[in-house]
């Protein structure tokens, strides 16, 4: 009989993606779990309740969170909407400098930039506030942001808005009605990325919150340096929920015809 | 209400490049003008400023009497059609339809009515809730017209819009065009790049060239009296020679024809249409000698290549026969031609 090497490959890569998740789930409904005993011999449901307490540091920093997410994920959306259009369907000067110059963030070492940022944003004030996190989060979200719409505008055809406004349509009515519907796949994905990248930020909020802004990844963090680990595992478990639910909705965009990562989108 | 269109002292330039240079056109309520030119010659340019897509850089567009040079594209009263059908992908057939009417964000009464009579007119009942990518190329260019057509525009224009049909689908859409011109009562303007198409189907062509036009007139003109070399050779005339006229008599390279002028003129260009040329045995009046080089069928009929027998060695004919008839190679025959159907180009013209 021929081996087929298919499901073995498969079986081996899902463990891979899912064995750390799956202790996680024992070590947060753990009462107790040492070296030699393959699984916990007792269980409880206590990390959970500590953590779905309203007043806990779990909830607080989902609640933080998702609002600096939800702010960066719009606005790195909306900015980055703006700069791959004009990479995309314009020719200007310096425009090869100016793409390089948006996505330099991702080759630039971070912990350099963040300490820069630091110093800036304690001159004019924004250290400690959510508005300051929010503007540091836009340094690692914007770029992808303008790569994917960089693609999803080089698949748009602008005699689409032609037609719109000789059809009678204004600018603004052309947007809403013709181009937004078709750029759609890239948006959704743009703002899946920007919501899942702040989402998991560590260092940029430590330093430019101050620990006063604790978004989740900061409450994680404390719970490890504790020795918690069923509190450790009940946290990482609520933290992986929001982007999992966001994946849910824009996951057709992510592969098939649709696609914004690679047909980019032509609708 | 339809409204004539003038174009007056259109100049635009893109960077350097001077792509319209003064171009006049007139087109006259309720008439259908075809700006005919190859692909670079400027006459897509000049309806989109008709369109108000683009912006002349000098020069004024009226609809009427209405200047239009400041009113923006979405205001003007008209419905453009491009080469691509651009029905919106995200919306049916009937929501593409009612795009304009829905468009101003005002209730529009019977809406649903006003659609399905539009596709009715198009020929495509039915339809209204299919989506674009389920329809076939003239379909989609069917619906687009469609959709053009509820605004009732007072200026219709069409940019190549038959140039990505295949043959048939377009002989059939440029009469359907017509009909539709002729049904509405519309200005139309039609930008293409197939002279067989504006011949078929306007009241007048406008022909461009580098941003020049041309010549302005109905379809026969181009062939019976092109006003320059460029026009001749673009409407498939073979003979464009180049010579002197003295008192009506056209010489060249040893070569005398007759004509109906009587004039003279130093440098002067002879149009002859192939077609109007025949072959004889004998000589005849208005006949010269000439030998036979070869020959290729055009369709059912056959052009002859000539050079006229002349000392020195007279010039090159073309003779457009109906039939292959024993024609051969090096044979002695002459041409006969028809004063009358000498057209002689005296402009400026130096190609």
């Amino acid at each position: 009989m021929k081996f087929n090497l298919r499901i073995p490959i498969i079986v081996l890569f899902l463990l891979y993606l899912f064995v750390p998740f799956i202790s996680i789930i024992f070590w947060s409904i753990a009462r107790g779990w040492r070296f030699p005993e393959l699984l916990p011999t007792s269980y409880s449901l206590r990390a959970f309740e500590i953590a779905i307490d309203p007043s806990g540091d779990i909830v607080q920093g989902v609640i933080t969170s998702t609002l600096i997410a939800l702010v960066v994920g719009v606005s790195a959306t909306l900015i980055g909407s703006f700069a791959g259009r004009a990479i995309a369907m314009h020719n200007f000067r310096l425009k090869k400098s100016f793409q390089f110059l948006v996505l330099a963030p991702l080759i630039v070492p971070g912990l350099a930039v963040t300490m820069g940022i630091q110093i800036l944003f304690i001159r004019y004030g924004l250290v400690d506030t959510v508005l300051g996190v929010c503007l540091a989060h836009l340094i690692p979200t914007v770029p992808y942001v303008v790569m994917i719409m960089t693609g999803t505008f080089a698949n748009f055809d602008r005699a689409y808005e032609e037609q719109g406004q000789v059809l009678g349509a204004s600018r603004l009515t052309v947007v809403r009605k013709v181009t937004i519907p078709m750029v759609i796949p890239g948006l959704s994905v743009s703002f899946l990325f920007a919501f899942v990248i702040s989402w998991s930020e560590y260092i940029l909020t430590l330093l430019v919150g101050g620990g006063s802004i604790k978004t989740l990844p900061l409450v994680l963090f404390s719970f490890l340096r504790g020795s918690d680990l069923p509190l450790v595992g009940a946290a990482s478990i609520v933290f992986m929920i929001p982007p999992l639910i966001l994946l849910r909705f824009t996951s057709k965009y992510l592969v098939g015809r649709s696609s914004s990562m690679t047909g980019l989108g032509s609708v | 209400m339809s409204s004539g269109v003038s174009a007056v002292n259109i100049k635009k330039n893109f960077g350097d490049n001077e792509v319209l240079k003064d171009i006049n056109l007139d087109v006259k309520e309720g008439e259908l003008v075809s700006i005919l030119g190859s692909s670079g010659c400027g006459k897509t340019t000049l309806l989109r400023i008709v369109a108000g897509l683009e912006y002349a850089s000098s020069g004024d567009v009226y609809f009427g009497n209405e200047l239009q040079n400041n009113i923006s594209v979405e205001k003007r009263s008209i419905a453009m059609v491009f080469q691509k059908a651009l029905l919106f992908p995200n919306m049916t057939i009937a929501e593409n339809i009612a795009f304009s009417l829905r468009a101003k964000g005002e209730k529009v009464e019977n809406l649903k009515k006003r659609v399905d009579e539009m596709l009715e007119l198009v020929r495509l009942p039915g339809f209204s809730n299919r989506r674009p990518g389920e329809l076939s190329g003239g379909q989609e260019q069917r619906v687009s017209l469609a959709r053009s057509l509820i605004r009732n525009p007072k200026v219709l224009l069409l940019d190549e819009p038959l140039s990505a049909l295949d043959a048939n689908l377009r002989v059939e859409m440029r009469t359907f065009i017509r009909e539709i011109h002729d049904n509405f009562k519309m200005t139309t303007l039609f930008v293409t790049h197939d002279q067989e198409e504006a011949m078929a189907i306007s009241d007048r062509i406008a022909f461009m060239d580098s941003g020049v036009l041309e010549q302005l007139g109905v379809p026969e003109s181009f062939v019976s009296a092109p006003e320059s070399a460029k026009v001749g050779k673009f409407f498939g005339c073979k003979n464009l020679l180049e010579g002197k006229l003295q008192n009506g008599k056209f010489t060249i390279k040893g070569l005398e024809l007759n004509t109906e002028e009587h004039l003279t003129r130093s440098r002067v260009i002879a149009a002859i249409r192939q077609e109007d040329l025949s072959l004889s045995e004998i000589g005849v009046p208005d006949s010269f000698a000439a030998q036979i080089i070869d020959w290729q069928f055009v369709g059912s009929r056959v052009l002859v290549r000539c050079d006229v027998i002349a000392d020195g060695g007279g010039p090159t004919v073309f003779v457009e026969v109906d039939r292959f008839e024993d024609l051969s190679r090096s044979a002695k025959i002459f041409i006969k031609y028809s004063p009358r159907r000498i057209h002689l180009i005296t402009s400026k013209d130096s190609n």
